[in-house]
């Protein structure tokens, strides 16, 4: 049972209606910004009020719910956030990615593939992908709604002739359906092309800034670069020391003040289900197994 | 060359509150041509130069622009998505004020090549040959491509915005006091590299200075501004040598001859 | 020298008068009823005494001057166009292709040589650099210009210097009509020379050449004919 004095979802229902029909919009006009009446969430700015409000304004009683911090499910933000959710609605959670109808997720996508009927939620600090050139709100609307893109490609241009490559490493900025540029939030650039053609339904919330955008199944969403400079994703040369995965975004852990290090994989369900599989890593010392001794 | 306008103006107006700024300002521009508009501070010109760049919009009138299709567009009555790609890819606007012309944060080759990335441009190699010929053609060293503009002298940064400016091929370029602030020798080479490039490039240029000489220098016709009209327009030899209206003569007799 | 004269100039009844708004609008008459005409091949020398007008009518025919009463009339690809309802452009486009003024001083543009300030014109009618800047340099060693100077900007020049390259400016180009205010006032004897074989031979090519002249020698030099300027009396 949901907590008593509190309504499904904890938002009221007109709140929900707002949200949803930003949401529409959202959909409707994929990669815009759509403005909407952000609620004080019970938890501060910055710990993902806006995919809350996303989340809460689309979850029924039937959905099964997984929420994600950097690929965890077990960190502390997104046990938060998943037990905020059954003490509000009252529904089933699941740690695997393959279960849930709606995921939460900040700072990652899940390495499995997402199926139709699958809603991502985005967690978004920063909305406005013009921002740092331009910090006038009218005039980065007045900008997105002529399409004036050329100067995301200057700050392109300016990591290569400064650095020699593009730097940004992460929030990489993207074209969706060929018409907006969006930031995808502070997901590696990593997980950026998974996001093009995806199945599932992808809803970005942005809670301080007031914002929701969405990419609707299978839309195009093509990373800006250079002809001669192609969009690229980070590679290891470690595989999972738990998993033994060669494909997967990996975290590099510290396990001791003596240097010790081990790479494992950032989605703790990828991991964990092709351990189950009887897939094994070699790298590294594993303190999981040194605990178990 | 054909023997149409690359620019008319008609009956162009603009006030702020009740002090008009510009009243039924009219001429025509044609393709390689240079044409100066002088008079006093507040005397409009600036404000004539905005309405024309879109920084403004005019009250009244009509700003019929030729196209490189060749079709003729009303730049007043145009939507602003369309007045905005035009002059985004067919108009040039160097700035008095290198700051209000430049992008201070990142690099010369980036504010050279940046209009051609507006414009499409999406190949890095391509945009940077064409933004160290372009340092080139202004004398700026290309080995300084990737300084910030800060790095660079007042007149370098001039020059740096007639590099971003005629990047892409204008058809026309507007100029607002180019060489203000600037010492006389940096005057003197400015000048001398305007007037090769806008020849070179074929662009038809509307210099607005309060400087005689450098109307005379550069300007094939002159347009007079008094009080937000125009009060003498014709060939600038024949205005500052022989000048009709009161306020030209006024003007033509204050100027220091060295 | 083409054997059917065809008028080149023809001035009817030019009046001049100049307005000085800042000395209480007084008025300066310069010039009043002056009609000549000039045709191909014909070097015609204006004569009156000094500050009577005769750079007026110089001045008017190049367009420098507007035209204050009657008619300027110059011969423009074949056609004879009336200055005075002539478009500026229209008046560009004859200063580029079909008159060639000499002025008494040469305005220097600073930074660019020598052989670019003569090559200029050429280029404005179309030659090619190299064929302008050749066609240049030949022109500046006629005038005994050295070579070590051409790429100097004539503002360092002495007088009689930039006098031969304001000279070499327009006799680099085969205008039809010449104007020649003065052109060897402040030439030595030798540079005179040069100047008036210059001036002769492009005569005897067809132009058609109005000039004020200041000496005798000069002017019977070249001169076929001359005009009488009569001074008006000043005007209050």
């Amino acid at each position: 049972m949901t907590a008593d004095g509190y309504n499904f979802g904890y938002l009221d229902e007109q709140t929900k209606r707002m949200i949803r029909r930003a949401i529409l919009k959202g959909v409707a006009i994929p990669g815009y910004q759509v403005p909407f009446g952000s609620r004080e969430m019970p938890l501060p700015y910055g710990w993902g009020t806006g995919g809350i409000q996303i989340t809460a304004a689309v979850i029924g009683p039937g959905d099964t719910l997984k929420v994600i911090d950097q690929g965890a499910d077990d960190t502390t933000n997104a046990v938060s956030i998943r037990n905020f959710f059954v003490r509000m609605c009252d529904v089933a959670t699941t740690e695997r990615t393959a279960e849930a109808s709606i995921i939460q997720t900040r700072h990652r996508i899940p390495e499995r593939k997402l199926a139709p009927g699958q809603i991502l939620v985005y967690q978004v600090p920063i909305p406005e992908p013009l921002r740092w050139l331009e910090p006038r709100e009218t005039e980065t609307r007045k900008m997105h709604a002529l399409r004036e893109y050329g100067v995301m490609h200057v700050k392109l241009y300016e990591d290569i002739s400064v650095k020699g490559r593009v730097s940004t490493a992460y929030d990489y900025p993207v074209l969706v359906n060929g018409r907006y540029i969006m930031r995808p939030s502070p997901i590696p650039k990593f997980d950026t092309p998974k996001m093009h053609r995806m199945a599932a339904l992808q809803l970005f919330g942005a809670g301080r800034e007031k914002r929701i955008y969405a990419v609707p199944p299978y839309t195009d969403v093509v990373p800006l670069d250079f002809e001669d400079h192609p969009f690229t994703i980070e590679t290891w040369d470690q595989a999972c020391a738990l998993c033994g995965a060669t494909t997967s975004f990996l975290d590099e852990v510290i396990l001791d003040d003596r240097g010790r290090r081990m790479f494992v994989c950032s989605d703790t369900d990828f991991c964990q289900e092709r351990r189950e599989a009887g897939h094994r890593g070699d790298g590294g010392p594993n303190p999981l197994e040194e605990a178990a001794e | 060359m054909t023997d149409d306008p690359v620019l008319t103006v008609t009956g162009l107006a603009k006030a702020y509150g009740r002090r008009v700024a510009c009243r039924d300002v009219s001429f025509e521009l044609w393709p390689g041509e240079v044409l100066a508009v002088v008079g006093e501070s507040g005397s409009g010109k600036t404000t004539l130069l905005n309405c024309l760049g879109g920084l403004v919009p005019p009250d009244a009138g009509r700003v019929r622009f030729r196209r490189r299709s060749g079709e003729v567009i009303d730049l007043v009555a145009a939507s602003e998505a369309l007045r905005r790609a035009i002059l985004r890819a067919e108009w040039g606007f160097v700035r008095q004020n290198p700051r209000d012309g430049l992008r201070f944060g990142v690099s010369a080759g980036a504010n050279v090549g940046e209009p051609l990335m507006a414009i499409g441009g999406r190949h890095y190699g391509h945009i940077r040959g064409s933004a160290s010929e372009w340092l080139d053609a202004v004398e700026i060293d290309p080995a300084r491509m990737d300084d910030l503009p800060s790095s660079f002298s007042g007149g370098m940064q001039q020059r740096l915005q007639i590099a971003r400016n005629l990047v892409t091929h204008p058809a026309i370029v507007l100029m607002d006091e180019p060489t203000g602030g600037l010492d006389v020798s940096v005057q003197a080479r400015l000048l001398d590299l305007i007037r090769r490039l806008v020849r070179e490039a074929g662009v038809a240029a509307i210099v607005v200075t309060h400087d005689l000489g450098v109307a005379r220098l550069l300007a094939d016709r002159m347009l007079v501004m008094r009080q937000g009209c125009v009060v003498e327009a014709g060939l600038t030899d024949q205005l500052l040598d022989d000048p009709q209206h009161a306020y030209t003569q006024l003007l033509v007799s204050s100027v220091l001859t060295v | 020298m083409p054997d059917d004269k065809t008028v080149m100039i023809a001035i009817e009844s030019l009046a001049k008068t100049f307005t000085l708004h800042l000395r209480g609008s007084v008025e300066l008459r310069v010039l009043q009823a002056f009609s000549m005409q000039v045709e191909t091949g014909e070097c015609v020398v204006l004569r009156a005494p000094s500050g009577t007008g005769k750079s007026t009518v110089l001045r008017s025919v190049s367009g420098n001057y507007r035209i204050g009463g009657g008619r300027v009339a110059v011969r423009h690809e074949g056609e004879m166009v009336d200055l005075s309802a002539a478009s500026p452009r229209t008046v560009m486009e004859i200063r580029r292709n079909t008159i060639g003024y000499v002025s008494q001083f040469l305005r220097v543009i600073p930074r660019v040589s020598a052989l670019d300030v003569v090559a200029e014109p050429l280029m404005a009618r179309g030659v090619p650099t190299d064929e302008a800047r050749e066609r240049a340099g030949t022109m500046l060693g006629r005038l005994h210009i050295p070579a070590k100077m051409w790429d100097l900007p004539p503002a360092t020049f002495s007088g009689g210097e930039q006098q031969r390259v304001n000279i070499a400016r327009v006799l680099a180009v085969d205008y039809p009509i010449l104007l020649l205010d003065e052109p060897t006032a402040s030439l030595d004897d030798a540079n005179r020379a040069l100047v008036l074989d210059l001036v002769r031979e492009a005569r005897e090519r067809g132009a058609a050449i109005l000039a004020i002249l200041h000496d005798e020698a000069s002017r019977a030099a070249v001169a076929t004919r001359y005009v009488d300027l009569a001074p008006l009396e000043a005007a209050a």
